[in-house]
Formats: C-alpha cells, structure tokens, sequence
C-alpha cells in the first residue's frame, strides 16, 4: 500500500534551499563556535589566575614578597 | 572537509563535532538534511522566505545542541523533533488558534482501521487536511508516517510513555478523519 506521507515530502514538490542560506547558517555556526572557544579560554584563564591568587606561600606581586599562611590554630595558642 | 568524511555515519560526525571540536563537519550534515528540515518548515508555514529563517534557526539549535544527544534515537529522528518542535512554537506565535491540550480528553481505542482509512486517503486530501488540524497532531503523523519513527524513538525523543504516545497518534488520527468527514459533508 501506498504511503500518501510519502508523497507529501516528494522532493519535487518542494523547491530547493538556496545556497546562500546554508552560507549564513553556516557562518553564524562557526562564529559561534569561535565565541563558545574564546570564552572558555576566558573561563580557563580566569580559572587559573583566581587558582594562583588564592594559593599560599605564592609570590605577592606588589613586593615580590610571599604570603605565607599559617596555620591560624598555632597562632591563636 | 575530505570526500572520505562525507561517507562517515551522522554519529561518527556529532562524535568529532561535539569530542574533539572539528565543527567544519556540520556542513555535511547540512548537506544530508536541510533540505529535508527545510521541507518540513514549508508544510507548516507555506512561506519560503519564513521557512529559509526557521531551517538557520532550527539548525543553529541543533548545533548548541548537539553535546545533548544521546543516541538513544536516530540522528534524523533527534533533528526532525525539534524542527518539528520549533515549528508547532512558530505556529503558536504567529497564529491565533486554540492550543490543544495533547494529553487532555477521554481515552479513545487505538483503532487499526483508523491508521488504514488514514493511509487509504489521496495525497491532495491528507495535505488539505493536517493543515485543518492541530500542528502538534501534524507533528506526531509526520513524525510517525512520514519518518517512519519506531513508537519506541517517538517515546525516547519526546520523553513520554509508550501509551501516551499510542493515545495522541490515535487522537490526531481520529482528528484528521473528522476534518475530512465534516468537509464532505459541507460538499454533499
């Protein structure tokens, strides 16, 4: 039997998607995916320099310094 | 983007799209089903130029989508969805009608004889047809008739059970019928 369905998605009876719109799909995809690799450079980046910042014993970058933190419970004695 | 490629299957793609970020590889499966999205589109809205908008759109989703599938599903079953999916939204946006409750109403027998009757009506007349009725009733028929989607892949994409699924094609079969019936009536 025969699927009148399938009839209706006959190629034929529908035109073709201009080439254009698959270059603007395209492009927009790509530029986005440029955008979704910056920011996940930012976030690493960001990641990073917050890690280093809040470390101990790291190097203070106003004096050339280092921050050492101790342990609070020997201080309080 | 090598001849070789184009031969890979879609889940080997969405694999090197989304793990190791060769997005060049979505233009093949651009290639493979935009014209079918773009189809799809145009039974819905009948305007070329709001059809062209929607396929950038649905296939712009699918991309930031794509780390979601899960290949619980075909490829094609996945895309069809949310086209059809974005479609029924478009639809709601841009037309006044009364959403139907899908899930709403009294339970109704899945009756064979109805998917026969269905399958037994001319082209012309089932296109004037699921234009009169509800777009998430068109929905579930393509996806079911027109993708030839197993009951199992319509549960899994849609995330509803196996009955539920029986009960809205039954329901959207039945109201396909009662368009046409009405419609003869009028002619008689």
């Amino acid at each position: 039997m025969s699927n009148p369905f399938h009839e209706l998605d006959a190629e034929e009876s529908y035109p073709l998607l201009p080439n254009e719109v698959k270059v603007q799909t395209l492009g927009s995809i790509y530029s986005l995916r440029m955008l979704m690799d910056i920011v996940d450079l930012f976030v690493s980046k960001a990641g990073a320099t917050f890690h280093t910042s809040i470390s101990p014993n790291d190097v203070n970058l106003l004096d050339g310094s280092r921050d050492v933190v101790e342990d609070r419970d020997d201080k309080d004695e | 983007m090598t001849k070789d490629n184009k031969q890979l299957s879609d889940e080997v793609l969405i694999e090197a799209i989304t793990q190791k970020g060769e997005t060049e590889l979505f233009g093949i499966l651009y290639d493979r089903y935009s014209n079918k999205v773009y189809r799809k589109c145009l039974s819905f809205v009948k305007d070329e130029s709001a059809a062209q908008d929607m396929v950038q759109d649905v296939l712009l989703k699918v991309f930031t989508q794509l780390g979601k599938f899960q290949g619980k599903s075909r490829f094609s079953t996945w895309l069809y969805a949310i086209t059809y999916n974005y479609c029924v939204e478009y639809y709601r946006k841009n037309n006044k009608y009364a959403m139907v409750d899908i899930d709403e109403g009294p339970d109704i027998s899945v009756d064979d004889d109805d998917e026969k009757e269905l399958l037994k009506m001319r082209a012309e007349q089932l296109k004037w047809a699921l234009d009169q009725v509800a777009p998430e009733d068109k929905m579930i028929l393509l996806l079911k008739y027109q993708d030839d989607t197993p009951i199992k892949e319509i549960m899994d994409t849609l995330d509803i059970s196996e009955s539920a699924v029986k009960m809205r094609l039954a329901r959207a079969r039945q109201r396909v019928k009662q368009v046409v019936q009405e419609r003869e009536k009028v002619m008689v």
